[in-house]
């Protein structure tokens, strides 16, 4: 089931519907930009179905191995079989990479075998504290981890954790269930609740010196902090983009990763700035 | 280039028909020379340095004021609604517009630039002169101990972080240099950094112009370049609040309005720390106690 290994460090990307092919392909279009060189790999349900159009920006197209679940990050189980690299960094389509981050991978190449960031970050880079971490670890105990990026290793460390996941994330209800209070059961599949009882439940070390891996997480700025509750992000705050691939919002610079979480984000005009960019820098 | 002095502190004096800034000087510079020990420059105009001849003694103005400039500089029309207590209100003209021109006008190597309505009453400004750059306070507590208004924090909600220009120490490094550019830029261009930054209208606030050039000058992030003091919080009496005695120099009681109910006081021993006092008509009625108190000691 394993795909041959094409190179030694690269990126891999779910995707499991139209909407997201694009989120994923502007998401390989930043990280190109920044890393010209990058090895992207995008995963899909079927390999056969893949619209053309949308592999530009990528190296190769793998299949999901075992099943094909309707939300994509219930597939996160399945990445260490599907992963053509030994080295990968999972990020989730509806992100844009900002920053060079090839001292990261040095950094977790060398000192991890899964990595994930253990907080995440409003656009002003101020740490958020999120419902569910405030629960997870003062009513369970449990260190909490954030997975719209992480980074794993094809070794028997990080194996522990992909294995744990399959049942985890298979059955994911029943595992809230059987580990959280009712009060603090989230609505809906939450890969960041899972991938943190995975984590804890297999005791592995999944934490890196000064949280290399965080990044700005759209989403949870507004549901806690300065920035307000608001339900829909992209419906009050303001975004600045250029065909530099620069992207701001509300004044500030994302000079990282930002996981933006809502599809309607990515409007025309961003995606042809960002795949503008892409192709002055790379071609 | 060959200054005046190597440390002290500039305070720029425009008088309107409503406040007498040079009463405000006198009384904030006799605070510098007692705990800060540093030469005072006066920037003025013509009219305030001739009503300062008029109202203050030669000694007065021999004890405080170590240099005069003079300026000629042309004001915006720039009315501004003060409060002395929430019950009395009155507007006079802020001219306040040519503040960034103190890189120009300051004869000091390192300079600390502040309001004629801040009250030093310790030496902890010193500490900034041991810095390169600029520094400023970002954070601010009201005398009661409670955080200022959530337009006082951020530039609106969801905006920048706000930086008080309150005080403002610089050198003359390149830093400061970039800095000073900047205000001047964000002066000169108001109206769109207002609608760029989407600050409240009306006012010209050199506040909201150094919120913004520190936002530039960090790439469009919070960052460090500019010190923000250590992160010490500037206390301040709001136009809400009033001083009502003054036990001695260091010791004044005050009273602290609730900001959501505002019949209701708190009655304040402030001592030891600096003030800005932002009811200035409160600070007016107290300066002859103040004068009697250091006359006093």
């Amino acid at each position: 089931m394993t795909p041959d290994i094409i190179a030694d460090n690269g990126y891999v990307i779910i995707v499991v519907n139209s909407i997201e092919y694009r989120q994923a392909q502007c998401c390989a279009y930043s990280i190109n930009s920044k890393m010209p060189t990058s090895n992207i790999t995008l995963v899909v349900p079927d390999a056969d179905t893949v619209d053309e159009k949308y592999l530009e920006g990528f190296n190769a197209v793998v299949q999901l191995p075992f099943k094909q679940h309707t939300n994509r990050r219930q597939n996160d189980w399945q990445l260490y079989w599907c992963s053509p690299y030994t080295n990968t960094i999972a990020i989730d389509c509806k992100s844009l990479v900002k920053d060079d981050q090839t001292s990261m991978w040095d950094y977790l190449i060398d000192h991890c075998s899964i990595a994930f960031p253990t907080s995440v970050n409003d656009i002003r880079q101020h740490q958020i504290k999120t419902k569910h971490q405030h629960h997870l670890e003062n009513e369970y105990n449990l260190e909490v981890v954030y997975s719209g990026m992480f980074f794993f290793k094809k070794d028997a460390e990080s194996l522990k954790h992909f294995k744990m996941a399959d049942v985890y994330f298979q059955n994911w209800n029943q595992v809230y269930s059987e580990f959280l209070k009712a009060q603090h059961i989230p609505d809906f599949f939450e890969a960041d609740v899972l991938h943190t009882l995975v984590a804890n439940h297999i005791d592995a070390d999944v934490t890196t010196y000064h949280n290399v891996l965080s990044y700005v997480d759209m989403r949870n700025s507004v549901t806690v902090g300065v920035l307000g509750k608001i339900k829909n992000w992209t419906d009050s705050l303001t975004v600045w983009s250029s065909d530099t691939g620069k992207i701001k919002i509300q004044n500030y610079a994302i000079n990282g990763t930002i996981y933006y979480h809502e599809n309607e984000f990515l409007t025309d005009e961003i995606f042809s700035e960002q795949e503008s960019y892409y192709y002055n820098v790379t071609k | 280039m060959k200054y005046k002095e190597k440390q002290g502190v500039c305070f720029f004096v425009y008088n309107n028909n409503q406040l007498d800034y040079v009463e405000l000087l006198m009384l904030a510079a006799r605070y510098v020379k007692e705990y800060l020990k540093l030469p005072v420059c006066m920037i003025t105009d013509d009219g305030t340095y001739n009503w300062m001849l008029e109202t203050q003694s030669e000694s007065d103005i021999d004890a405080y004021i170590d240099y005069i400039k003079i300026t000629q500089d042309q004001f915006k029309d720039n009315p501004r609604t003060h409060k002395d207590s929430p019950w009395a209100e009155f507007t006079a003209q802020f001219q306040n517009s040519n503040k960034h021109k103190i890189w120009e006008y300051s004869p000091f190597e390192q300079t600390l630039l502040m309001d004629t309505d801040y009250i030093v009453k310790n030496d902890f400004l010193l500490h900034s002169f041991n810095k390169t750059g600029v520094s400023m306070y970002n954070n601010a507590l009201s005398a009661r101990n409670d955080t200022p208004h959530n337009n006082e924090v951020l530039l609106y909600p969801s905006g920048i972080k706000m930086w008080w220009s309150t005080v403002v120490y610089f050198d003359r490094s390149n830093v400061s240099k970039m800095f000073f550019d900047l205000w001047n830029h964000v002066a000169d261009n108001y109206e769109f950094y207002q609608f760029l930054y989407n600050f409240p209208g009306g006012l010209f606030r050199t506040d909201y112009c150094v919120s913004i050039a520190v936002h530039i000058l960090n790439g469009m992030e919070e960052s460090t370049i500019i010190d923000n003091f250590d992160n010490v919080p500037m206390y301040y009496l709001s136009q809400d609040d009033d001083i009502i005695d003054v036990n001695n120099k260091q010791d004044w009681i005050c009273l602290g309005c609730d900001q959501k109910e505002n019949w209701k006081n708190l009655l304040i021993k402030h001592s030891n720390l600096d003030l800005h006092v932002m009811n200035k008509r409160a600070l007016l009625r107290m300066q002859d106690k103040i004068k009697e108190a250091f006359n006093d000691s």
